[in-house]
């Protein structure tokens, strides 16, 4: 069998390996979430129906919402139904949860993939600035990464809406678009405080790998080697951030789930209809079929992401396909 | 990196494992910035200890004359919240209120952590893999999220908030913890003691335990910062201690309506929330360089 075969092979294990894994783990966040809505104390019946309601009419609700099953069973049709995209009914709202959760996902993502980018581009930044041959420049760069990596993302949302949106009004304070304007210039500029609050902790986590990568590879002899065969300083800054990248990707992908969990209180304070104020509104309304859904899907997007970043990996670094998974 | 640390700490680690900590005072080990932290935390302890007693006005006294009063005010130095309530006041009970959802929590995820991560990394390879395998699948869930779940299924209160934080952080420690583990579990004074007839309790307690302690409990103290912030995110959103109760998240929660009326009086808890969750990562860090680093000065 020749050599790229064998890689091929392995690669299909290890993505395969890690596939059952992410199963199981949905399985699990799944039933956490199930067991953690259903625990909560109260009648859902008597929610839905007030207290003046007779017994024979919440029974009767209770029936229609399957209450009266076993618990195992109704656990079953839940993710059943969840499978099929059906994710129950909100009462407080009157819908079905999907037609809901559809349009707060993509704002959601919208926000987080911008969020995302801006993490990219201030961990290059950061992790090259951090690793220049100036002292008293690296020394600043470790004091602000320090800072945004544990600033909590709602003080940074507060004091950038306080700063930029109140004091000096350069972004508009709420929401995702003015009204009467769907331009996306419009769009860009409601995002930008927001996904800087969400991209500085993400952001400087990455800038930290990527200084530990390029620290590493400086204390070798491959960058004098590449730069005496006569590279341009461009060639081995490529180099240079090539085995910086798997790392990263890691990094990355860890902090997705802080990030969604930022968005909880971030999209909160600049008023931005995604799943995380889903969350928070149906928390506070007491929704918890709406509770349910919201935090079964955060939850799989972290596993997904996860996933995902683990297969970028295998792809971009074949020591990892090799090693256990 | 890793490989050239961890061969270092091979020969230098285990020799005499708890001696090294008692030859220099770990506190003039810490770089600068964690020993300014440190006394800055003390301070602020001291401060909302001695609040009960201090000249202030009570934290539950409103009076709705005196609403939203800006910073300076005659009687209330950091002005008022919305129901005329002492700010200074609302903030040192808050802080008191959020430094013990800071810290208990992760004291008791510390201690389980510390079981799960010591005994996975000492365990065979099935009960390992079956140990950190439920690590990884808490791990699947952002933290907040999984706090949020767990603040509603308990129900608000201090109690249950403190309970659904240190389920939230037994993961990380048991993860740490079992890393530290694995790098010593198969030195050579462990599998002496092993060999001199040492059990399974007498190793953990005397060959494992001790040697990691100080790098977990660095790493817990950075923690806290984290947790602060969890934890005044959950008062933020309604989920922490129930209201009159002062609580830097609720309190922020409250100021949020002053954030285009008066700012400068929604920034107050701000600043003790992104004070607490910055001292106790800088503490946490130094102390973790300053145990690291042990070995380069011998």
């Amino acid at each position: 069998m020749d050599y790229k075969a064998i890689t091929r092979n392995r690669f299909v294990r290890f993505v395969s390996a890690r596939l059952v894994l992410t199963a199981l783990t949905a399985f699990f966040v799944a039933i956490v979430v199930f067991f953690a809505i259903r625990s909560i104390p109260g009648d859902p019946a008597l929610a839905v129906l007030g207290v003046d309601s007779t017994l024979e009419e919440r029974n009767a609700l209770r029936e229609t919402m399957g209450l009266d099953a076993p618990v195992a069973v109704q656990f079953a049709r839940w993710i059943g139904d969840a499978l099929h995209g059906q994710f129950g009914y909100s009462y407080t709202q009157g819908r079905p949860v999907v037609d809901i959760i559809g349009p707060a996902l993509g704002n959601t993502l919208l926000l987080g993939g911008a969020a995302s980018a801006l993490a990219i581009v201030l961990a290059l930044v950061m992790g090259n600035l951090a690793t220049t041959r100036w002292r008293p420049l690296r020394r600043v760069v470790d004091g602000v990464e320090a800072f945004f990596l544990s600033a909590p993302q709602y003080t940074v949302a507060l004091v950038l809406l306080i700063a930029f949106a109140v004091v000096l009004p350069i972004f508009p304070a709420g929401g995702l678009v003015t009204r009467g304007d769907g331009s996306p210039a419009d769009l860009a500029a409601h995002l930008v405080l927001p996904a800087i609050a969400l991209a500085l902790a993400p952001g400087a986590q990455m800038a930290r790998s990527l200084k530990t990568s390029i620290s590493t590879l400086q204390a070798t002899e491959l960058l004098p080697t590449l730069r005496a065969r006569g590279l341009s300083p461009w060639r081995l800054s490529v180099h240079a951030h090539h085995n910086a990248l798997p790392p990263m990707i890691t990094v990355l992908g860890i902090q997705v789930g802080s990030m969604l969990g930022g968005a909880l209180f971030v999209e909160n304070i600049f008023s931005i209809p995604g799943l995380g104020a889903l969350v928070v509104q149906s928390v506070t309304l007491r929704d918890y079929t709406l509770v349910q859904a919201v935090a079964l899907l955060i939850a799989l997007i972290f596993v997904v992401v996860l996933l995902a970043a683990d297969v970028l990996n295998a792809l971009l670094d074949p020591r990892i396909r090799v090693g256990r998974a | 990196m890793t490989g050239a640390t961890a061969a270092r700490a091979a020969v230098i680690a285990p020799a005499t494992p708890s001696a090294r900590f008692r030859r220099r005072g770990l506190i003039t080990r810490l770089p600068l910035r964690s020993r300014i932290a440190l006394t800055l935390l003390v301070l602020l302890v001291a401060l909302v200890l001695a609040a009960p007693v201090l000249p202030i006005p009570s934290p539950f006294a409103g009076d709705l004359g005196t609403r939203l009063l800006p910073f300076l005010s005659e009687g209330h130095p950091l002005g008022t919240d919305s129901q005329g309530r002492d700010m200074l006041s609302r903030l040192l009970f808050g802080t008191r209120t959020s430094l013990i959802a800071g810290v208990m929590p992760i004291v008791i995820a510390t201690t389980l952590g510390l079981v799960i991560g010591t005994v996975a990394g000492l365990a065979g390879r099935v009960v390992n893999t079956l140990l950190m395998r439920g690590v990884d699948i808490m791990f699947a869930f952002p933290g907040v999220l999984l706090s949020l779940l767990l603040a509603i299924t308990l129900g608000v209160g201090l109690g249950t908030l403190i309970l659904a934080l240190s389920l939230v952080w037994i993961a990380p420690v048991a993860r740490i913890a079992e890393t530290e583990v694995s790098r010593i579990r198969d030195l050579d004074y462990v599998t002496a003691a092993r060999s001199s007839g040492a059990g399974y309790g007498a190793i953990l307690g005397r060959q494992i335990v001790p040697v990691i302690l100080p790098a977990v409990l660095a790493y817990a103290t950075s923690l806290v910062g984290a947790n602060v912030a969890i934890a005044g995110g959950l008062g933020f959103i309604g989920l922490g201690v129930p209201s009159p109760e002062p609580e830097l998240g609720s309190i922020l929660q409250e100021m949020q309506v002053a954030v285009f009326s008066n700012p400068s009086l929604a920034l107050a808890p701000v600043v003790v929330i992104l004070a607490l969750s910055m001292l106790f990562p800088l503490v946490g860090d130094g102390l973790r360089e300053a145990i690291s680093g042990r070995g380069q000065d011998s």
